[in-house]
């Protein structure tokens, strides 16, 4: 490979966007004789275009200086070039000059632990920085440090390692780029509180000779494999219509497999869904679950 | 990680504390969480195999020497019991090559770290730090191999054993954590834990 006859300084140059931006390119001495050429004779490029004479200073024989202020581009290639013999332009050195910003403070930082699969946790990277920019989720315990979780787009990571429960997690975001390095706010909690249980299952619907406004509703929770106790949260509609009716949630607040849906009209199908969420309301609500229909019995003939 | 590191980590509630060591106790005291899966996994499910395995079950501080202890010491006890549990369920992961064919057991001892996690926190609220060596990144994998038992029937069977006495272990730590809990048990040579 040829030597090159000079080096531009910064040779990996990331700029804040909109501040000011110098670089020297410095020759070599023996190019300087090999070229008849020195530091004056150097132009000063930014993707092929020159750069204007006022931004240009000679430090020296060897060294020239450029100066960019206000910097807007996001990226360019920057060159230095020498006129040999005061005539023949000859490409010394070429980098590529990055501009964005440094991370700001990642923040609303949180986690979901979605049954039967690891630790998602999800935060606010704020403003695009417009560099290669590492987020890496930290997790500890008080006496057990766990692998890193890192990702380059900043704004979500699943971490390796299976939840364990009813131990406090402290979980916090850094975020570094070549122009700075921030910590988010640390947050503690026990993973046991962040989960989403899968839909119950296995729901079916049967009515009551005996009364016709009935239904009844079972069901098998998930939960853990029985670790959470869940309550639940049950709609139904008749089958032709769009819109769900709720049953009041104190209904359901405590865990349970089964319910009676009351007051319902006579030889009507219904369709009915239920999901869940850990009985004392910390965590997510399930997804839905798959839908279960039902017909009421008819009325009987009054006598 | 300094001492001062780590109590910044712990949780500074005592009841939440004491209600999750007891939820982990009432985990890893079900035998269905480690012990029947073994059963299974070994084709121990008859009898006279499992009376074998749960008659003598190996040696864990019982339930009347635990309630002696004052609470210091019986952090420390079950500090260094799970310690030692962790260890040797390290060395049984060695008959099972392929994790998958017991995945109980992985998760037994991520459990048994976080047990230990939040007993070494009690013990920072009871003002008396366990000496614990340096906080290990999760799960350094290292096993201290036990004896090699004569042949692969005793050797599953002294797992057995082990496995029965642990799980009866965690269920008399869960009782005493329970008394705990309900300040029922005045222990006699310390300050009660003070709840907040």
């Amino acid at each position: 490979l040829v030597e090159p006859c000079g080096y531009i300084y910064p040779e990996f140059p990331v700029v804040q966007r909109g501040s000011n931006f110098t670089a020297d390119c410095v020759l070599k001495e023996k190019c300087l004789q090999q070229y008849d050429a020195n530091a004056s004779y150097v132009v000063w490029k930014t993707n092929h275009v020159a750069v204007p004479k006022e931004q240009v200073t000679v430090i020296n024989r060897t060294t020239s200086r450029a100066t960019f202020t206000d910097l807007v581009l996001q990226s360019f290639q920057l060159t230095c070039n020498i006129l040999s013999f005061g005539q023949i332009e000859q490409n010394v050195y070429g980098v590529t000059v990055l501009s964005g910003f440094p991370p700001d403070k990642p923040t609303n930082l949180s986690c979901i632990v979605n049954e039967g699969k690891n630790m998602l946790c999800q935060w606010d990277p704020g403003r695009e920085t417009y560099l290669e920019t590492n987020y890496t989720l930290k997790s500890e315990w008080a006496t057990q440090k766990f692998d890193d979780c890192q990702t380059k787009h900043g704004a979500s990571c699943t971490v390796s390692y299976t939840p364990i429960y009813f131990v406090n997690l402290e979980v916090w975001v850094e975020a570094e780029n070549a122009l700075g390095k921030v910590s988010s706010e640390s947050i503690n909690f026990d993973p046991v509180d962040k989960v989403k249980p899968n839909p119950p299952h296995n729901l079916s619907v049967t009515n009551s000779e005996e009364l016709s406004s009935i239904l009844k509703l079972t069901w098998v929770n998930s939960g853990l494999g029985g670790i959470l106790r869940l309550k639940s949260d049950i709609q139904y509609r008749t089958k032709d219509a769009s819109t769900w009716t709720q049953v009041p949630l104190e209904d359901t607040a405590s865990s349970r497999t089964s319910f009676t849906v009351q007051d319902l009209k006579p030889f009507t199908e219904y369709v009915f869904r239920i999901r869940s969420i850990k009985e004392n309301g910390k965590g997510y609500w399930s997804d839905w679950s798959e839908e279960a229909s039902g017909t009421t019995y008819e009325d009987r003939p009054s006598k | 990680l300094s001492v001062a590191w780590a109590r910044r980590r712990c949780s500074s509630s005592s009841p939440q504390l004491l209600r999750q060591l007891q939820s982990q106790a009432n985990i890893t005291g079900n035998t269905g969480s480690l012990l029947e899966p073994y059963i299974r996994l070994l084709n121990l499910d008859e009898p006279t195999l499992r009376g074998t395995c749960t008659k003598h079950p190996v040696a864990f501080p019982n339930e009347v020497a635990l309630r002696q202890l004052s609470k210091p010491r019986f952090l420390s006890t079950v500090y260094t019991t799970l310690d030692r549990v962790w260890h040797q369920l390290g060395a049984l992961k060695q008959q099972f090559p392929d994790s998958k064919d017991f995945p109980e057991l992985e998760i037994a001892r991520l459990n048994i770290q976080g047990i230990k996690n939040n007993v070494y926190c009690v013990a920072q609220l009871l003002h008396h730090p366990l000496e614990i060596p340096e906080p290990t990144q999760a799960d350094s994998g290292a096993s201290r191999s036990t004896t090699t038992t004569p042949d692969a029937f005793q050797t599953r069977i002294g797992s057995c054993r082990f496995l029965w006495g642990y799980h009866c272990f965690m269920g008399s730590v869960g009782r005493v954590f329970s008394e705990w809990g309900d300040g029922s048990r005045r222990s006699r040579r310390h300050s009660p834990l003070r709840t907040r």
